[in-house]
């Protein structure tokens, strides 16, 4: 039961990872946390099952196809609506706002077109999985581990070595100082979108192959980049892998010993324990 | 007319609800997502009051907003140190939390499957039991609400918000004690919207955690933004527009499944719109703009 546990977590902290990744690239460089990115979950799921139901496409293209169509239409928001904001000055709070009103609106949308019960994206045969020490995964399972921790690796090498992760760094340190630099602040916010929404392509689908898709998905993947990267912080992806192992590891313990309900609340009372105590931190330090 | 008035009522309940995160949110400057949770917090303490030891209306009402009160207390005073954007994931943890407490605590608050057959309101031998008698009372809760909040916004108390909503280190400079203010402000928001929720538990005479979640929380956002923040009118049109939209909806002859999701489709749209192009909203003073703020 314990090596079932253990592997549970390991599979949560992988899920996390995913989640988390596109919300932390997008609140480092942009220093505003964009709920409109929790819809880019349900769209890919949504078009990966627009293509794949009553149809024989192979999975692979299928996946382009729902990753295409999610940069398609995240990059296309993005330059539409919050770059004439950005570009008015607009503060963190209005473009917050704006970003919850776009997710209300993809998400109401998506329930309108495909309805508000619950799809899954496997046809396959179902299995038991591969077993690893007393305990059961799933391929899928294993596939959503393996790109978690190729994810962590490749965000990593990006923002060593690549000059857009030398750019993204130069933002979201100082902004003003960066465009008087020469960096072109849209040009990286636009790659950040990208990103982001391929990222969140990769989970929303491999959460529909593993579980369902349903077009609500967006606000509990939301919760979770929400802990994730506040308590996480956005200085290095290696904080949000422990708050991410942190945060499954507390759920699971308390599904074992409470019930599964309150994995949410778990959660959010660690983000609520987290902002009291760096607000009196800072106070301290200030005093 | 007996469907006008319900109409009427539900309008007079969310003109309470917008009054309370206008006065926090728009006369103050603090963005919160926790209106719904004092909503909810105020119908399950009044209801539980009133089919678990048949307390009269007005003790119930005493009793839950001296608790909300208390929890309001509790929450902006871990609150008033905190930057803006921390205090707004505060109040939406908060709400979440609140929110599996009314789905999960089922010994308390029976779950998903809510409260039902609470009773009518008597107050002073006489019986509000039709919704033209609860146009009535809501209408004067309503009306005091507003007095209150026109009360606030035009002391020297409501000046210093105002200077704390538009430059906080100005406020902080000038010596007045910011935190204290933001704690006052933030528990008569939440008075207001647990009276509300009394009301609303009595009018329905049944209540589920459904009717208080985040998505509501953002609706009641919408409701001030798109009236207009930082004004005395704003909520009292924002929620004429919102609660209005659905009922028109309704005579165009569109499935009711269909109807709700354009109704959120709508919601998401106005508040994009209003965002970018007229973010004080319809008659609003503030547009979520700040000079600058305690980092």
């Amino acid at each position: 039961m314990i090596q079932q546990i253990i592997i549970n977590s390991i599979i949560s902290t992988a899920l996390y990872i995913l989640i988390s990744s596109g919300f932390w690239i997008s609140y480092r460089v942009s220093k505003y946390f964009n709920f409109s990115h929790a819809a880019t979950f349900a769209i890919s799921g949504y078009s990966m099952y627009a293509i794949t139901v009553n149809r024989n496409y192979p999975n692979g293209l299928a996946v382009l196809w729902a990753t295409c169509i999610t940069i398609i239409i995240a990059y296309s928001l993005d330059r539409i609506i919050f770059m004439p904001a950005r570009t008015r000055a607009a503060s963190p709070t209005i473009l917050m706002i704006m970003s919850l009103g776009v997710y209300i609106f993809l998400q109401s949308a998506m329930a309108l077109l495909f309805g508000e019960d619950n799809k899954n994206l496997w046809y396959g045969n179902v299995s038991l999985g591969i077993k690893v020490f007393n305990a059961r995964i799933s391929n899928i399972q294993v596939v959503i581990v393996v790109s978690a921790i190729m994810i962590v690796i490749i965000l990593r090498m990006m923002d060593k070595c690549t000059k857009y992760g030398l750019a993204s760094s130069a933002v979201s340190k100082d902004k003003e100082l960066a465009r008087i630099s020469g960096i072109n602040y849209e040009r990286v916010m636009g790659f950040t979108n990208i990103i982001c929404s391929t990222l969140g392509s990769v989970a929303g689908i491999l959460i529909g192959l593993d579980l369902e898709i349903e077009p609500t998905m967006g606000l509990g993947t939301m919760l979770v980049g929400l802990v994730v990267v506040i308590v996480g912080g956005t200085r290095n992806i290696l904080n949000m892998v422990c708050v991410a192992i942190l945060l499954s590891a507390a759920q699971d313990i308390a599904v074992w010993y409470i019930n599964s309900q309150w994995m949410d609340s778990i959660a959010l009372l660690m983000l609520m324990i987290y902002l009291i105590i760096q607000s009196r931190r800072s106070t301290n330090l200030l005093q | 007319m007996n469907y006008i008035a319900q109409i009427i009522v539900i309008i007079e309940i969310y003109i309470m609800l917008g009054i309370s995160l206008n006065l926090v949110g728009g006369y103050s400057g603090i963005l919160t997502l926790c209106t719904a949770a004092f909503y909810g917090l105020g119908a399950y303490i009044c209801a539980i009051m009133a089919i678990n030891y048949n307390t009269n209306f007005a003790i119930n009402v005493v009793i839950t907003c001296v608790s909300t009160g208390i929890i309001a207390f509790m929450v902006g005073n871990q609150g008033k140190r905190m930057c803006d954007e921390h205090f707004l994931f505060l109040t939406v943890a908060f709400q979440i939390i609140i929110s599996c407490i009314f789905k999960n605590w089922i010994a308390l608050t029976k779950g998903p499957m809510g409260i039902t057959g609470i009773p009518n309101i008597y107050i002073f031998g006489l019986n509000f039991d039709s919704s033209f008698d609860f146009v009535l009372l809501a209408g004067i809760f309503c009306g005091f609400s507003f007095w209150v909040c026109m009360w606030i916004v035009n002391s020297p108390f409501g000046r210093i918000l105002k200077t704390i909503r538009e430059d906080e280190v100005f406020a902080l400079a000038g010596g007045k004690n910011v935190g204290n203010y933001k704690v006052i402000v933030f528990v008569v928001g939440s008075l207001i919207a647990s009276v509300a929720g009394a009301l609303y538990a009595h009018y329905i005479t049944f209540i589920d955690p459904s009717s208080f979640t985040v998505m509501e929380s953002i609706f009641i956002l919408s409701i001030v933004i798109i009236g207009g923040a930082g004004s005395l009118w704003g909520p009292v049109v924002g929620a004429v527009v919102l609660v209005s939209l659905p009922e028109i909806l309704r005579f165009v002859g569109m499935p009711s499944s269909v109807a709700a999701n354009l109704r959120q489709i709508i919601y998401g749209a106005l508040l994009v719109v209003f965002m970018m192009w007229r973010p004080q909203g319809l008659l609003g003073q503030y547009s979520f703009q700040k000079l600058s703020t305690k980092e």
